[in-house]
């Protein structure tokens, strides 16, 4: 019998990868990021199964906690594929074999449970999957190399479900209406989200395309991904379910310059 | 009027979702609370007898605090931190 493997899924041609048309910086920072991809992948194993925990308790949807059940084993696959990137592009020497540890979540002291979990939920997939989806639909538009357009596409089939979930659950919270707390604390779930992920792309260096046809985003083009996100898929998204954006519309302004 | 198109990954992402608990009202058929089955706690499947046993106190609360750092050489493990819900964006 062939134990499971962590890598299971869609077919990703790992012996065609060649990175040999990329000069060692570049190898360097595109690895670098996939590098850290890793760490986080394996740290959302660890958010989602505290989410599975906290619908579980306080009661949803079947379809979410499907989803939200999975998506903490999709996120241990996903661990693998960005280490194999990682290795791919920065030598085994360089790349942890696994990696341990939990995130630090949110705690929104002062929260009852059923608001709570509204805010984790919300933070985790509304904001931050739904950023990586729209940010890695960028990434596999100029990804030319096959290796990475397979990668991108497999992390991409599920990132969009765990988008999705977020706002399936954000609709069902907002049909019974329970959305007490969320206004209140969107400023900060967006700082620490899209404010963060914004930081991040504007260190990154520009780039002539070599780098992004391997599976990466330069300065210009991450900015704008994430401001797409923001402007065009979050912010219309809460508008929808009608989530009162009065107390985040400074933080929203500031991020889309 | 005709509406205003949405961005496609507003459609895949926020609409597909809405769209998975369409008729799923909140609220509607209230759920009913199930617990271990013992005061004291143990699995779901666990008999009451065994359950003392089970229950191991980790404390309350989410896992603020990231485990202790340090890399395993031996085992090549990494220990991460460091995350808040947001997937780092480089």
């Amino acid at each position: 019998m062939t134990a499971p493997s962590a890598e299971s899924g869609r077919h990703i041609p790992w012996e065609s990868f060649d990175a040999g048309a990329l000069p060692a910086a570049g190898r360097k920072i595109v690895g670098d990021t996939w590098l850290e991809r890793m760490k986080q992948e394996h740290l959302a194993v660890g958010a989602f199964s505290l989410l599975a925990q906290e619908l579980a308790q306080d009661g949803c949807d079947e379809t979410v906690l499907s989803l939200v059940t999975r998506a903490a084993n999709d996120e241990v696959r996903h661990t693998e594929v960005c280490r194999r990137m990682a290795v791919a592009l920065l030598g085994k020497d360089a790349v942890p074999a696994r990696v341990r540890g939990l995130p630090k979540v949110p705690v929104h002291a002062g929260a009852s449970r059923e608001a709570r979990v509204l805010l984790h939920v919300v933070e985790m997939c509304c904001l931050s999957e739904t950023l990586t989806g729209v940010y890695f639909t960028e990434m596999l538009a100029r990804a030319r190399q096959p290796t990475s357009r397979a990668v991108l596409e497999s992390l991409l089939q599920d990132e969009i479900d765990h988008g999705r979930v977020g706002w399936a659950y954000l609709s069902w919270r907002a049909q019974g209406k329970r959305l007490d707390g969320l206004a209140e604390a969107l400023p900060a779930m967006l700082d620490r989200t899209a404010g963060r992920a914004l930081r991040s792309a504007e260190r990154s260096p520009e780039d002539d395309g070599l780098m992004e046809s391997y599976g990466w985003l330069a300065r210009t083009s991450a900015m704008a991904a994430l401001r797409r996100a923001l402007r065009d898929v979050i912010v219309p998204g809460f508008e929808t379910l009608g989530v009162d954006l009065s107390a985040a519309r400074d933080a929203i302004d500031t991020f889309l310059g | 009027m005709k509406p205003m198109p949405r961005d496609r990954m507003f459609n895949v992402l926020v609409l597909g979702g809405i769209a998975l608990v369409a008729g799923s009202a909140c609220g509607s058929g209230a759920a009913v609370h199930v617990d271990a089955g013992s005061e004291d706690g143990g699995l779901p499947s666990e008999p009451r007898e065994r359950a003392d046993a089970s229950v191991v106190d980790t404390g309350s609360g989410f896992p603020s605090e990231p485990p202790a750092p340090g890399t395993d050489a031996a085992a090549r493990d990494a220990a991460v931190d460091g995350f808040s819900f947001p997937m780092e964006v480089q």
